[in-house]
């Protein structure tokens, strides 16, 4: 399907959503692109912080000792034993006043070794342990070095076991110098260190993190202890020598690549290396980009429902208006909608229902004219046929007359004959054609005659007086307009103490073209009388004068028509008003 | 999971610690007798059921306070006597060089049961071999049953009986046994000394280790059928109000080398 061709409301949730899928796709790289080195800086920063955590941990340990060392120089008990060479009782004493007393599960055993290199203690000052003491490497080179505190490799105090590897040793040996107030040797203590308690914070640490293996190293780069993946310093890079320095970098054993993590033991010349497979801190960082975009998925689901409920929230006042129109397409029926919008939407349901209230209203004019039009059809078909019906009458008679008038002139009755010959007149203009529309001047001969016919009946008692211009004789106007008019002037303002006056006038004002017949017969109660209000009296034509009304409506309109103004004891105005142009 | 470090004042601490943050259970693995009668308040007070692995507490007349899940430590020293006795009289040891030989047992008495484990060793073994005397099996404290207290205590009866070619060691913890194995090594006593040792799996690193070892047998401790056990009681008490056992005592039994090599690793 064309995409034009899906309804506006798809196409406006499907624009709404390219355009969020846009935003959203910009925002996730965005945020990628600015999250992407904070978040890998920020798991290398936490993997250190745990490498430090340890290291911490285990310089702590190691400065209990150191804080025995201390303690040691300044007791007197040590003093003098030592100075004496009488410390027999000493590793009974150090047994009890401190590592049992100061229990600490780290230490295994103090040993003092005096100045002179006699050792006190009742086991190590023999044979086999005395010498495996006193001629270990590490213990000579820390006589000839002059560091306070110096720390054995794994093994099995005193003796060496050989071929063993750093997992199976349990002991380090702790070596420090001992001085008296007077910062004078007075011998050194050797504190055998339970080495798996002070490992045992390693595991610890590695569990929850990334971390696949930490190794601790001397500063000859021997393994004091690995837990996990084991590597050698070469084998990351790490070279012991160029300095212990907190660090961490990217390096590749085996086309496998790690993150390399290295935390000094401060004060203990070891160093703490752990390796995270780079593969690894890659998928921290895929979680985060996949949580980026499920994330960004549920924006675009969530944009997709209510960009598709805002679509429909404006476009339904636009759809209601397509169904209308749609239901008359199909109906031809035109109906007003109710729907709740605002802006420009709002203007449009409102213009829209304007115009249909406007059509509606104009096609309601339209039939009832049509319905008029009809109507008029309707009763002049219906004069047409009583006109046929009767016209053979009015011609019979049209003709008697002719022949009567023949004789009256015949026999000299010159009155008689003009009388015959005025209806005659008037006969043959109400029965002759089909002409609707005659002049004015037409019409009045048509009311000449009437009047020379009601002259028989009422001799000279009113007069007929047309004040009529010119100009307005050859206006159309509906034939046998006046003669009803007239009729009524002659018929009901008659009086017997004075003569009826009869006055036709004509004015054409604003394209509306009026005639008016006055009389000054007796009149009515003074009141405004439109054709409704027509008094059925006697001698007046109430019938002729609604047909003439009604002709006039019918032919050009509700707004036309006879006013009838009549005031008693003054007369009577008859004004009958047409379109100046009925053509 | 909290390590104490086998420090009193460092588990009532954290102890405290978990009852105020309202957990549902505790278990306790190996806690020390001195202890028990500030758990048990603390049990009662807080209405939070607690466990111990290992270590039956106790109070001072030896009445169980606290339900109790791990294996019977009287059996397991018993099992542990009359295998070294078997294996010494087998050895022919009483009858080349009598006197010679010597039996090492590796005190850890902080914890009732480890002292329990160590007395009924002793008394079984005295039971089965008339041969020796009370003399002849020297209990030498082995603070914290750790591998380096039992490399420093083995050194030290090396040392104190430079005369005895044949060591029988027994400890209550195999870490231990597996520390004076080292001294013995040192001075190269291991070939024609036996050890034994009870753990819950340190010790099967040894018998890998290689056929040299002393190291021939241990009391088998299923720590995982412990911990198993006990989260299952908790879950148990806390989901259907099940009834704690005041007592359930795991399935003891000794493991030698040969079995171990058979059976091809733990079951």
């Amino acid at each position: 399907m064309n995409r034009k061709d899906l309804p506006i409301q798809r196409r406006l949730t499907l624009s709404y959503m390219g355009l969020i899928i846009l935003i959203v796709a910009l925002v996730c790289c965005a945020l990628m692109a600015v999250f992407f080195s904070h978040i890998y800086e920020n798991s290398t920063e936490e993997l250190a912080l745990r490498l430090e955590s340890l290291s911490g941990k285990i310089v702590s340990q190691l400065e209990q000792v150191v804080h025995i060392a201390d303690q040691l120089s300044t007791d007197p008990v040590v003093q003098q034993a030592m100075s004496s060479s009488s410390g027999s009782d000493l590793p009974r004493y150090l047994q009890q006043q401190y590592l049992q007393q100061q229990f600490t599960p780290l230490i295994a055993k103090l040993l003092l070794i005096s100045s002179s290199l006699e050792i006190f203690d009742p086991l190590n000052s023999r044979g086999l342990y005395r010498d495996a003491i006193l001629l270990d490497r590490t213990f000579t080179d820390f006589l000839s070095s002059h560091a306070q505190v110096a720390l054995s490799p794994p093994g099995f105090f005193p003796i060496e076991l050989s071929g063993h590897t750093q997992q199976e040793a349990l002991t380090i040996v702790c070596y420090q110098r001992l001085f008296d107030e007077r910062a004078i040797l007075t011998g050194y203590l050797l504190a055998v260190l339970d080495k798996s308690f002070l490992f045992s914070t390693v595991w610890e640490q590695m569990v929850g993190t990334d971390f696949t293996g930490v190794e601790v190293f001397d500063h000859q780069g021997t393994c004091i202890h690995a837990a996990g993946r084991g590597f050698t310093p070469e084998e990351i890079g790490l070279d012991l020598a160029e300095g212990q320095r907190k660090r961490t970098y990217r390096y590749t054993v085996a086309r496998d690549q790690f993150q390399v993590f290295i935390q000094p033991v401060a004060g203990f010349n070891w160093t703490i290396a752990a390796v995270v497979p780079y593969s690894t801190l890659f998928h921290r960082l895929i979680m985060a980009v996949l949580l980026i975009l499920g994330i960004g998925a549920c924006a675009v689901a969530l944009s997709f429902a209510l960009s598709a409920v805002i679509a429909k929230r404006i476009t339904h006042p636009l759809i209601e208006v397509t169904d209308a129109m749609h239901r008359y397409d199909r109906e031809q029926k035109l109906e007003q909608i109710e729907v709740a919008a605002t802006g420009e939407l709002a203007y449009l349901v409102t213009v829209y229902n304007r115009m249909v209230r406007s059509i509606n209203s104009s096609m309601q004019a339209v039939y009832e004219e049509q319905e008029k039009r009809h109507q008029a059809q309707l009763l002049s078909l219906q004069y047409e046929m009583d006109f046929l019906q009767a016209q053979i009458n009015p011609h019979f008679i049209h003709n008697t007359l002719n022949a009567v008038g023949y004789q009256a002139l015949k026999h000299g009755d010159d009155e008689l004959y003009q009388s015959l010959k005025a209806f005659n007149t008037l006969l043959r203009a109400s029965i002759s054609g089909t002409r609707e529309m005659i002049c004015l001047n037409e019409e009045l001969q048509l009311v000449s005659s009437f009047a020379q016919i009601q002259r028989l009946r009422y001799g000279q008692s009113f007069t007929i007086t047309y004040a009529i211009d010119e100009k307005y004789l050859q206006f159309e106007v509906p034939k046998l307009i006046l003669q009803p008019v007239v009729e009524n002037a002659i018929c009901y303002g008659e009086t017997t103490d004075r003569l009826t006056e009869i006055i036709i006038s004509a004015a054409s004002d604003s394209g509306i073209f009026s005639i008016c017949v006055t009389d000054n017969g007796p009149g009515m109660d003074r009141t405004y009388l439109s054709s409704r209000h027509i008094p059925d009296r006697r001698k007046f034509n109430r019938v002729g004068l609604i047909n003439i009304d009604e002709r006039l409506k019918m032919l050009f309109g509700s707004s036309f028509g006879i006013e009838i103004v009549s005031t008693r004891g003054e007369g009577t105005q008859i004004m009958i008003s047409m379109p100046e142009d009925v053509g | 999971m909290i390590n104490s470090q086998m420090d009193d004042n460092l588990m009532m601490l954290n102890l405290s610690q978990v009852i105020r943050q309202g957990t549902d259970g505790i278990v306790l693995m190996s806690p020390k007798p001195s202890s028990g009668w500030i758990i048990m308040s603390s049990a009662l007070s807080s209405n939070i059921p607690i466990i111990s692995l290992d270590e039956m507490i106790t109070d001072s007349s030896g009445r169980q306070l606290v339900p109790y899940i791990g294996i019977d430590h009287d059996l397991a020293g018993r099992l542990a006597g009359g295998w070294a006795a078997g294996q010494m009289r087998k050895a022919l040891w009483f009858d080349t060089e009598p006197g010679a030989c010597k039996v090492a047992v590796l005190l850890y008495d902080d914890l009732a049961g480890m002292r329990r484990r160590t007395r009924s060793f002793t008394a079984e073994l005295l039971e089965s071999t008339p041969e020796l005397t009370r003399d002849d099996c020297i209990m030498v404290d082995c603070a914290r049953g750790s591998a380096v207290s039992g490399l420093l205590a083995m050194q030290q009866l090396i040392s104190e009986y430079p005369g005895v070619h044949r060591w029988f060691v027994f400890g209550a913890t195999a870490q231990s046994v597996i520390g004076a194995v080292k001294a013995l090594e040192q001075v190269d006593l291991a070939a024609s000394a036996l050890a034994c040792g009870i753990d819950g799996g340190a010790g099967f690193l040894e018998f890998d280790r290689g056929a040299e070892s002393p190291y021939q047998a241990m009391i088998h401790v299923d720590t995982y059928e412990q911990g198993y056990r006990a989260a299952q009681t908790l879950f148990d008490y806390a989901r259907h109000q099940a009834i704690i056992p005041a007592a359930r005592y795991l399935p003891t039994e000794l493991i030698t080398r040969e079995q171990w090599k058979v059976r091809g690793g733990l079951r």
